[in-house]
């Protein structure tokens, strides 16, 4: 099933989900959709992702601040460049017992800034996207920083995880 | 798999955007549309000489129907001019008129053949499946383009805002839609129509003008004019030879210059209507084409308020309209609760009614004290006034020029092949 748009997805996105989900290697990945065969806009591909390598919980959790900030921060330069992204952040929280839980967030980073053809072809391709990303918790649609605030994201997966 | 070339910078497609104000049209890639003229039409009957009235001859003088399309051409005065849409609630209903205003389109405005250009085309969230399968047939059969498109014109207006989920709150001519999109598709079962919208105001102003006794002339019977002091009566004298105009006609052009008094002297008052504070709002002059003048003060607000209260319009007392505000809870009520937060996150407000200065000041206003705490209220309205009027044109402007997008036509290939009701199965 392709998208409203045709934007085709390609391999390097699914294998970095592998990444991402299965061997936990990638903390977080950025998505933009880029010129592909001569033709602008067609692909979604991966544009930037965080360090990879294998992280025990405590790393996880310890190095997730400053991951955390890395992957807004791409975001923003996106927003300087009128620009929308689509991220993945493998989030970590504690549950009540001080346990830690994984969840996968998925932002739609459409800036109220970025031009109207970036927004209408992010919005237009994002749910072919969504659809191979099977573990995902948190589907977040952001405009704003706010939205993207890490308390504001960490409270939306607890509140998915434990209702 | 669909063949050809379609779309994309190769072949400019057309863009064509159907609203019950008016029709717009354009090539793909463009930011604004190439043409825009009023969806209403004016239709002459030619009758033969002999005025026979005996049931024969109604058979033989069958409809020698004459239309007249266009801005220009339809504000010219013409003797037995009907003023029609070919919309009822927003969808295609009187066909032959839809396949005149398309020669004309074609003709006049694009200049080009229909055969060359691809098609996308807008429709209403409700559309009906025999209407879009004629449509299809239309525009394959007669028209003979190679490819076609038909997009949700709220789905195209959730994209050109970013958002694949969102409730789009339309507020055009003849009335407000509240329509949920859900991961780029329209909730059918919970889409809100109210009557409030452009065309009830021009309603409302036509009776503040009974109130205050002001005859609203239209340019059209004004032959010439003095200027006149404020509050003065209008010195002006009617045009010669004016052929015998119908009411529909005469009530359209009343309405074009209410429409203009609208954009000119309306405002949405910022809560509920307070007297004190309409009396303090700052007097706005208007000089009607009949050369009479006058300040406008409360009645500025005053004329809006049904729109968000309507318990306020006088005439329909008990009735079961929704303001502007309960069009869009309704429709979010309607909704799985696990979507509700993000339609509530997205409610994107489009349609020229909107343009009204403080409407959505106001429609934030009234939201935010019915949203649940629990959930973000975030209302979208597009940049500029062109994008509020033409979003869904917008988005389908820069769907259709996508090099992506050449996969997702039909064909002409597939509609020989698979008939008309290929437009369910490619066009959801």
């Amino acid at each position: 099933m392709s998208s409203a748009s045709g934007v085709k997805i390609l391999d390097t996105v699914i294998e970095d989900y592998q990444k991402l989900q299965k061997d936990q290697t990638l903390k977080y990945i950025i998505f933009s959709i880029k010129a592909h065969n001569g033709k602008d806009y067609s692909a979604i591909d991966v544009h930037c992702k965080s360090e990879e390598k294998k992280r025990s919980k405590e790393e996880d959790i310890s190095e997730q601040e400053t991951l955390f900030e890395e992957f807004t921060e791409h975001l923003r330069e996106a927003e300087k460049a009128n620009e929308c992204r689509y991220g993945l952040f493998d989030f970590c929280c504690r549950d009540s017992a001080g346990h830690p839980r994984q969840g996968i967030v998925f932002i739609a980073w459409s800036p109220e800034n970025a031009k109207t053809k970036e927004k209408m072809v992010y919005a237009s391709s994002r749910d072919a996207l969504q659809k191979k990303f099977d573990g995902v918790k948190v589907i977040i649609q952001a405009t704003d920083y706010d939205e993207i605030d890490k308390d504001v994201v960490e409270k939306e997966l607890v509140r998915k995880l434990y209702s | 798999m669909s063949g050809g070339v379609y779309g994309g910078d190769e072949v400019g497609a057309l863009v064509f955007d159907i609203g019950s104000y008016s029709f717009r049209a354009g090539y793909a890639g463009e930011d604004t549309p190439k043409a825009e003229f009023p969806s209403t039409v004016g239709v002459c009957e030619e009758l033969d000489a002999a005025m026979d009235t005996d049931e024969n001859s109604q058979i033989s003088k069958q409809s020698q129907k004459k239309y007249y399309i266009d801005t220009n051409s339809i504000c010219v005065p013409r003797k037995g001019m009907e003023m029609m849409s070919f919309l009822k609630e927003g969808m295609i209903e009187d066909w032959d008129i839809f396949e005149k205003v398309m020669d004309h389109t074609y003709n006049k405005h694009m200049m080009s053949e229909p055969q060359y250009h691809p098609v996308m085309m807008s429709e209403p969230s409700w559309n009906t499946r025999g209407k879009r399968e004629k449509l299809t047939e239309i525009m394959f059969e007669k028209y003979n383009i190679p490819a076609f498109f038909l997009c949700k014109n709220a789905v195209l207006a959730a994209f050109a805002n970013g958002r694949s989920t969102g409730l789009v709150l339309d507020s055009g001519a003849t009335h407000t839609t509240a329509v949920p999109v859900y991961d780029g598709y329209v909730l059918g079962q919970a889409i809100v129509k109210s009557p409030l919208a452009g065309d009830f105001i021009t309603l409302e102003l036509r009776k503040l003008m009974e109130d205050l006794s002001i005859d609203v002339v239209p340019p059209y019977m004004i032959g010439s004019k003095e200027a006149v002091s404020e509050g003065v009566a209008p010195k002006w004298q009617k045009k010669k030879d004016l052929p015998e105009v119908t009411k529909s006609f005469h009530s359209y052009m009343v309405k074009d210059v209410l429409q203009d008094v609208a954009a000119s002297i309306l405002q949405v008052s910022d809560g509920p209507y307070d007297t004190a504070a309409a009396e303090s709002l700052p007097m706005v002059h208007y000089e009607f084409p009949s050369g009479y003048n006058i300040d406008f003060s409360e009645e500025r607000i005053k004329v809006c308020e049904g729109l968000f209260d309507p318990s306020y319009i006088k005439e329909a007392q008990g009735n079961s309209m929704l303001g502007m505000g309960h069009t869009a809870t309704t429709s979010v009520g309607m909704c799985d609760i696990d979507i509700r937060p993000s339609l509530y996150n997205s409610v994107i407000c489009v349609g020229g009614n909107t343009l009204i200065q403080g409407f959505v000041d106001r429609l934030t206003r009234d939201l935010s004290s019915k949203t649940p705490p629990s959930m973000r209220l975030k209302v979208i309205t597009p940049p500029g006034m062109a994008e509020r009027r033409f979003s869904s044109w917008i988005g389908g402007s820069i769907l259709a020029s996508l090099g992506s997008f050449q996969q997702m036509w039909i064909s002409k290939q597939e509609y020989e092949e698979g008939g008309k009701s290929c437009v369910e199965r490619k066009c959801p």
